[in-house]
């Protein structure tokens, strides 16, 4: 019966190529179906028409994360796609044969998925979104926006942390250094937790929020925003779309364009390119976006200087 | 026939060792074929050597366009970064509030996406203004560049194109400093991110499988359509076609044919960035552009291959064409010499070998004829020589029967000389022994006698002068007949006169019959005579007119002795002689009515020694002879008149004063024997 069925198998693996995407997504997310709708565009763009895709979305629950990673590779799909660093640790730990290609993951060679940027030699690679000395940058943005800002607390995650310290966490602190603010670091795994600490910077004054990226924050973005607007606290987040929905500002990549990128690594692995010898690449290129309704009611007189650099003025 | 026969089973000389004949029709679609395909390969061959030629030149030339093209871009990559930073060049710029360069910069950053960071040094190399994309701004961090090229060669320069460095190993980048315009001037640094010449390089099409990419002058990577080779910091200063490049040497040429990064066989060509002297090349896989090669290879040999197709075809088209009718030539050559000529090599191809077929017809034809001929001939030469055998033969026995006749004849005549002496004995003696008788009965009858005595001595005496008068008329008629056996023994023609016709046919017809009788008893014939008193006399060799009754009349018996054997009831032979005076000639006929004369006889019965008679009973010359006698002779005519199964008549017409004709017919010797039959 095996002998039998294994041939029809195989041959359905060679006929139709198999990727699974997982995603920090809940299904029904409109930021994440975008995204997904990218991926499977820029796939279908290069010709991968017969091509089954497969989306996971795990949300932004470990665990749930956990079991569906476990029950992707069990499907032995060609290639797995994640998206952030959770998602990638998630599946990165069950596999060393499966092709990942990740977008996303802070810092790869820190983490130790891949061994060098240029040579991963693995079988992982992808696109990272951040550099850590955006952490200086977000911070000089906030206040340049806010030039009474003596506080600053980066909201981090369990994404960004590497050996015991956060990835964004020495710009920030040194550029909090030169600019003469007051730099604080909180780590926050569950929603309930951010709470207190914008309640805290609320109470403090003239402080500001900076929400590091990672899969927490893109499940609790709007929370962060609808919280940050409550106690009128400035917020810079390096997810676009919180600038947008309320945000004072965001400064990060494209991750749409990151994400197309992607699944040309993903076709190219297809096609039989070895993702060992596919370097990560970082992005080229960062969007500032302000949101100039949220300065309004935050009473801020954004410069014109600011506003020069910003890619993207939201109203 | 025998010959042909000969010539037909002559051995197969050649035949014996069987080795391989290539047929004719073989060899002509060898030859065709093979001059058709070298005359295409050749063409083929000097076309594509000439295309490869012309081609690669193309493409080189192609190639060559492209690297131009390509470096051009990429220098116009760098212009544009130059002239974007060139505008915080002025000279009053370090003059501009902070805020003003700084908010320069930031648009800076914004136009020229490929630089990540920008900063302003001032005139002693110090740095005044950093604005970065990763980074917070930096504003008067005084650190020194003043010794740093990035300065000194932008002061002396005016632009700077630093060295190409990878920012984590991986990113591609290069420093560019402009100098300010003005008097004592500052420098703006700007770090660009070379990964952005990606667009401007993966722009550059080169056909389906060709593209291009740009090199240090140490040969290493910085753009290349596939950026992750880029970023995997690839030195390409082992690859044959930039090391080549690399040399530098003057006047080397500037494309190569080598194996590409991909492997396979590429067609490369470069061009030189000069300010930054970065290579560009441009590469082609071999086989796209050589393609229109490849298409005219393709073409050329399909060309080829429909050419020596067509050839085949043609040649062994015209080989059959050739070759049949050569066959069938060679057929109808067996044919002939098989030695049957009826049939003719039929060709309608309208040329040589038509004419040859006629030829061989024609030949075929005379053979034939002449064959004919000589069957004819010799079946006639055959029958002559039968017919000469025969007559031989024929002749030969005549002259033995002749041989016998001549001495019959002259048995004859001397016997009859013999026979005469004593015959005019007992004549002349009968004759005077009648008179005797008469005396006799004068003397008795003065004598007294008894009358009774006396009337049987008148009785004897009577008797007695009976039996002498028998004795003289027989004795006469002997007479007769040995005069005539004489007569008729006696050679030559004897002299002309004036001759009784009736008595002389008479004559000759009871010496004929008798001759009959004495040689058959058992003859027996009707004569009927029918002699024209008027007939008269006629001036003839009587000799030889008897000759020629003798032999009709003969002929006449024999005609109805043979009727006669055939048992005809109630057939009464007769044989009837009739004389009638004709004024100036007289006719003699003479009828039977016997067997009469078929019609294929009558022409030719006059023919010497033509004879019907069974052999040794005539000898031919009877008819010839007495035609001869009446009309050379005598001036006569001699006709016959026949039915088969009926009756004879021969007419003879002589004229009365016939001597005028007075040579004697040159009769054959015994010619007197001529119907020997006729001879008692």
């Amino acid at each position: 019966m095996a002998l039998a069925a294994w041939p029809v198998g195989a041959r359905a693996q060679v006929q139709q190529a198999h990727v699974t995407a997982l995603w920090p997504f809940a299904a029904d997310d409109a930021e994440g179906l975008a995204l997904s709708a990218a991926f499977h565009t820029a796939l279908r763009d290069h010709g991968q028409g017969t091509l089954r895709v497969e989306d996971q979305w795990g949300g932004a629950d470990r665990e749930r994360t956990r079991l569906l990673a476990a029950d992707l590779v069990a499907k032995e799909p060609q290639v797995i796609f994640t998206y952030l660093s959770a998602q990638l640790t998630a599946v990165s730990a069950l596999t060393r044969k499966i092709p990942i290609v990740f977008v996303g993951a802070s810092d790869p060679v820190g983490f130790g998925y891949v061994a060098s940027l240029q040579r991963p030699g693995g079988n992982i690679t992808g696109f990272t979104l951040y550099e850590s000395s955006l952490g200086g940058k977000w911070l000089a943005a906030l206040k340049e926006a806010v030039p009474t800002l003596r506080r600053v607390t980066l909201l981090a995650n369990p994404s960004s942390e590497i050996r015991g310290s956060n990835f964004y966490a020495d710009p920030f602190r040194s550029a909090a250094a030169t600019l003469g603010i007051e730099p604080a670091v909180v780590m926050v795994q569950r929603a309930a937790e951010i709470d207190p600490v914008i309640a805290d910077l609320a109470r403090q004054g003239d402080a500001g929020l900076i929400v590091a990226p990672g899969t927490f924050s893109e499940a609790n973005g709007d929370r962060i925003v609808a919280l940050t607007a409550d106690h009128r606290i400035p917020t810079v987040f390096a997810i676009r779309r919180f600038a947008n929905r309320g945000g004072l500002m965001s400064y990060g990549p494209d991750t749409t364009e990151a994400v197309r990128r992607a699944a040309a690594y993903v076709d190219r692995i297809l096609h039989g390119d070895n993702p060992a010898t596919l370097p990560v690449q970082a992005p080229t290129k960062f969007d500032l976006v302000v949101n100039l309704k949220t300065a309004r009611s935050l009473s801020l007189e954004v410069s014109s200087a600011l506003l020069a650099q910003a890619d993207e003025i939201a109203e | 026939m025998t010959s042909l026969r000969a010539l037909d089973a002559a051995p197969d000389v050649d035949g014996s060792p069987k080795r391989f004949r290539l047929p004719l029709s073989g060899k002509f679609a060898v030859a065709f074929v093979g001059l058709v395909t070298l005359v295409l390969l050749i063409n083929g061959v000097a076309d594509l050597s000439l295309n490869f030629e012309d081609a690669k030149r193309t493409a080189i030339e192609v190639q060559r366009e492209k690297a131009r093209g390509a470096a051009e871009r990429v220098e116009a990559f760098l212009s544009e970064i130059e002239s974007q930073i060139g505008w915080t060049t002025r000279a009053e710029w370090r003059r501009v509030p902070l805020e003003q360069q700084r908010y320069d910069f930031i648009r800076l950053l914004r136009q020229a996406p490929a630089i990540t960071e920008v900063a302003y040094l001032d005139p002693s190399g110090k740095e005044q203004l950093r604005v970065s994309r990763l980074e917070p701004d930096v504003v008067a961090s005084g650190k020194d560049f003043s010794t740093a090229p990035r300065f000194t060669q932008a002061l002396k320069d005016k632009t700077w194109f630093g060295p190409v460095y990878f920012r984590r190993g991986s990113e591609p980048y290069m420093t560019v400093s402009v100098a300010h315009a003005g008097r004592d001037p500052g420098v703006t640094v700007a770090e660009v991110n070379l990964k952005l010449i990606w667009d401007v390089v993966s722009a550059i099409r080169n056909g389906t499988s060709g593209y291009a990419f740009v090199t240090t002058a140490t040969g290493r990577l910085i753009a290349h359509p596939d950026l992750s080779l880029v970023l995997r910091d690839t030195d390409l200063s082992g690859l044959p076609e930039v090391a080549g490049a690399l040399s530098g040497k003057a006047g080397a040429k500037d494309y190569e044919i080598t194996s590409g990064l991909g492997g396979g066989l590429v067609l490369a060509a470069h061009a030189v960035v000069p300010r930054v002297d970065w290579i560009v090349f441009v590469q082609l896989s071999l086989r796209e552009a050589m393609e229109p090669l490849t298409e005219s290879i393709i073409q050329t040999v399909s060309l080829m291959g429909l050419g020596v197709l067509m050839a085949g075809v043609a040649g062994t088209f015209l080989a059959r064409r050739m070759v049949i009718p050569i066959r069938q030539l060679e057929d109808g050559a067996e044919r002939f010499g098989a030695g049957d000529l009826s049939e003719r090599i039929v060709i309608r191809t309208g040329d040589e070998i038509e004419t040859l077929a006629h030829r061989f017809n024609s030949m075929a034809r005379r053979v034939q004829e002449s064959y004919e001929t000589l069957e004819a001939k010799v079946e006639e030469r055959t029958r002559d020589l039968n017919q000469s055998l025969d007559d031989l033969q024929r002749a030969q026995s005549r002259l033995v029967q002749s041989e016998k006749l001549a001495s019959l004849g002259q048995l004859t005549a001397g016997i009859a000389h013999e026979i005469k002496n004593p015959l005019n004995f007992v004549n002349n003696f009968a004759s005077l022994s009648k008179e005797l008788v008469d005396e006799l009965r004068d003397a008795l009858k003065p004598a007294a006698l008894d009358p009774d005595i006396r009337d049987e001595v008148d009785e004897i005496a009577g008797l007695l002068k009976g039996n002498l008068d028998k004795v003289v008329q027989h004795g006469r008629r002997a007479d007769s007949i040995v005069k005539n056996m004489l007569l008729h023994s006696r050679t030559g023609s004897g002299e002309h006169r004036p001759v009784e016709i009736n008595a002389l046919v008479e004559e000759s017809l009871n010496l004929a019959y008798h001759g009959a009788r004495a040689a058959k008893p058992s003859f027996n014939v009707t004569l009927a005579r029918d002699y024209d008193p008027a007939a008269g006399i006629a001036d003839i060799y009587p000799q030889e007119i008897t000759r020629v009754l003798l032999n009709l009349m003969s002929n006449g018996f024999y005609a109805t002795e043979k009727k006669a054997e055939g048992a005809v009831p109630g057939y009464a032979p007769t044989l009837s002689v009739a004389t009638r005076d004709r004024g100036d000639s007289v006719e003699i006929r003479v009828r039977d009515n016997g067997t009469g004369i078929p019609e294929s006889v009558k022409a030719k019965m006059f023919d010497p020694f033509f004879t019907t008679k069974p052999a040794g009973e005539g000898t031919g010359l009877g008819l010839s002879l007495s035609h001869d006698i009446v009309v050379k002779q005598h001036g006569g005519t001699v006709d016959v008149a026949t039915e088969p199964g009926a009756f004879t008549e021969f007419t003879i017409v002589l004229p009365r004063r016939g001597t005028e004709v007075a040579e004697p017919v040159t009769a054959p010797t015994p010619a007197f024997a001529a119907e020997p039959k006729s001879q008692p």
